[in-house]
């Protein structure tokens, strides 16, 4: 089956908003498939990669886009 | 738990992970607390010292698997400012030693994980950092 990479555009949301939202994304998923959440609070790049990868799911990378803007993406595990 | 010169299979020691006696004994409890499933939580703290327990409730009900979610995990987090010093579960009848299933779910590589078997009374707990599959012990201090 082909992966499948997911956007979650949740700009505007604040800890722990942006966890719960990625979280309820990524239990839509299929194991292996990728999401692009995409935040504009700072605090959400620590909290965000530290919670999924708590709970078993792969944090591939963290980048800034543009000034005050981050992609956070994750593999959801099996 | 392991010595200078480690046993052919015993995973390498690196680390310390520190517990005051009332902080050991509070993880201890909520661990007994049930024989049917496996118990987990997170621990708070920093340098290697654990200042809080924080049990989360198994969303796997699982006698062999542990899962945390729902609104006590986010709790949990929010009280460990969101980077847990440690990650804690039980094992009810298997040794103090990683499963598969725990090192293929351990992308947390910061944090120490700790295991508890209730095989034995009292139980046996030992603790280890799990990185990129491969497995290194952290020598626990109870103060």
């Amino acid at each position: 089956m082909a992966q499948v990479e997911q956007m979650l555009d949740i700009r505007g949301e604040v800890c722990p908003y942006t966890y719960v939202k990625a979280r309820l994304a990524l239990e839509e998923m299929q194991a292996g498939d990728v999401l692009r959440v995409w935040v504009d609070y700072e605090p959400a790049t620590r909290s965000v990669p530290r919670s999924v990868a708590v709970q078993g799911d792969e944090v591939l990378s963290v980048a800034a886009t543009q000034p005050g803007e981050w992609e956070i993406r994750i593999r959801k595990r099996g | 738990m392991a010595g200078a010169s480690q046993p052919a299979g015993e995973p390498p020691l690196e680390g310390v992970l520190v517990f005051a006696r009332a902080e050991f004994d509070r993880m201890l409890a909520y661990l007994r607390g049930d024989v049917t499933e496996e118990r987990c939580g997170l621990l708070a703290g920093g340098g290697g010292r654990v200042t809080r327990v924080l049990p989360v409730p198994n969303a796997a009900k699982s006698p062999t698997e542990y899962r945390m979610d729902g609104q006590e995990f986010v709790d949990a987090l929010i009280a460990c400012d969101w980077e847990p010093l440690a990650i804690f579960h039980s094992h009810l009848a298997g040794p103090p030693l990683p499963s598969q299933t725990d090192i293929d779910s351990a992308t947390v590589p910061e944090a120490v994980y700790v295991i508890a078997s209730l095989a034995s009374e009292p139980p046996s707990v030992r603790a280890f950092r799990i990185v990129a599959g491969r497995v290194s012990e952290t020598e626990l201090r109870i103060e």
